[in-house]
């Protein structure tokens, strides 16, 4: 009785969590290849500097507030704290979502024992909106361009954090691919790229 | 063995023969002989004195054969194609008349850029500042700093379809932190972050990834193996 309650527990365990399994996702491959392309859709006229408070993803149920994140001393980007697994950090080094070129906003896939705000963010396909609420009231919307799974040792930071761009922009970036125990962290990162389409 | 020389003698001899009587094939150096027959249509060769001929069907006749080339047959020199030098927008392109940013303080952006440019910040009276063109690929707007500057204050200039540029008044600082310096736009250049980013702990996948699903693990196997155990005294008691 005691092994088969110990073994459905760990089967449960093993299976219920739906973690990246290697399996095909949707983001498409490790080496970098966009998965999904949007289309041109139309960009909208670019906002002025105001704070990210919250970001909403209706097709993932994301809704989560938006804190600030910087630069550590040793040159890598400030991560959320894994404490806090539905929480989403504003790189406030580049510009604020809304205004011309790439924000960027970080989120864990998964923090201390939960699925964390970008779980599902590989679920995202072209042309899927979404929402920044700003501190000036205002909301920028932007659809989802294309969704990318690169090696966690080849993140394109230039283009990411500072892409010379004609338009507002909206990278989100959080973890994916296979999971290292030694190193206890995610192989690759995921990246979605959107742009803005309403203000 | 005699035999094998001679037959390999007349194989030789017939081949040259056949080839003298086939259609000229125009090799590459080779002189060709006018009103020979040839097979390449269009293609051109020089003759023993050096003349240029080309291998024409002339309407009626059966076999093109090589015939003297009119002026202008000569095969042209590919010329190489023009590339014209990538523009690539950056803060080389943009002048600014003044970088002093003051209340009622004029200035004047100058821009170089293939496409169309827009001018847009949160200090001036207008904005976006009108753009007008001043000449072949350059732009011009003009702006008044407000009475009630922000800080910081920023602008910044896009060239459509090449990227844009952004001036602020405190461009070492987060931008609202009201850390400027209030007097002087200076380029903004995003700081690129290095290194890995660690956005995941594992411990949704149940491999171990965290402390936590370490403990779990542990608080599994511990109840796992206390039912065994359980079960095992259950059952010896009986016996």
């Amino acid at each position: 009785m005691g092994v088969a309650t110990g073994a459905l527990l760990t089967g449960l365990l093993l299976s219920g969590c739906g973690g990246d399994d290697g399996s095909v996702t949707a983001e498409g491959t490790p080496e970098g290849t966009p998965a999904a392309t949007a289309s041109a859709a139309p960009v909208s006229a670019p906002l002025t500097h105001s704070q990210p408070t919250k970001i909403t993803i209706e097709k993932l149920g994301v809704s989560a507030p938006v804190s600030e994140i910087g630069l550590l001393p040793n040159g890598r980007v400030e991560e959320p704290p894994l404490s806090k697994p539905n929480l989403v950090g504003w790189y406030k080094e580049g510009v604020t979502p809304g205004e011309i070129g790439p924000s960027v906003l970080l989120g864990h896939v998964d923090a201390n024992g939960k699925q964390a705000v970008f779980y599902r963010l590989k679920e995202l396909k072209a042309g899927d909106k979404i929402q920044v609420a700003r501190k000036d009231g205002t909301t920028a919307t932007f659809a989802v361009q294309q969704i990318q799974r690169v090696d966690k040792n080849a993140f394109p930071h230039k283009k990411v954090f500072a892409e010379q761009l004609d338009h507002a922009a909206l990278r989100l970036v959080t973890c994916g691919g296979a999971f290292d125990p030694k190193s206890g962290h995610y192989k690759d990162n995921v990246i979605v790229y959107s742009k803005l389409v309403k203000a | 063995m005699r035999a094998t020389q001679l037959a390999a003698a007349g194989f030789a001899a017939g081949a040259m023969v056949l080839g003298m009587a086939g259609p000229a094939l125009a090799t590459p150096g080779d002189p060709v002989t006018p009103g020979a027959p040839c097979s390449n249509v269009g293609a051109t060769a020089e003759n023993a004195a050096g003349e240029l001929m080309k291998c024409i069907k002339k309407a009626g006749e059966e076999k093109a054969t090589w015939q003297p080339a009119a002026p202008g047959d000569e095969n042209p020199t590919p010329t190489p194609t023009p590339t014209t030098p990538t523009f690539k927008f950056g803060y080389d392109k943009v002048k600014l008349s003044t970088t002093r940013v003051a209340p009622g303080q004029n200035v004047t952006f100058t821009v170089t850029c293939p496409t169309s440019v827009t001018v847009a910040g949160n200090g001036y009276t207008k904005n976006p500042l009108p753009v007008k063109k001043a000449g072949e690929n350059t732009f011009t707007a003009q702006g008044t700093y407000r009475s009630n500057l922000p800080d910081p204050t920023t602008v910044t200039v896009v060239c459509k379809d090449f990227g844009s540029v952004k001036y602020s008044t405190s461009p070492e600082k987060a931008e609202g932190s009201g850390n400027g310096n209030g007097n002087g736009m200076a380029p903004k250049t995003p700081k690129v972050p290095t290194g890995p980013i660690n956005t995941g702990d594992g411990s949704s996948l149940g491999t171990g990834g965290s402390p936590m699903m370490a403990a779990a693990w542990g608080v599994f196997a511990f109840l796992g193996l206390g039912a065994v155990a359980l079960r095992r005294r259950t059952v010896s008691e009986r016996s």
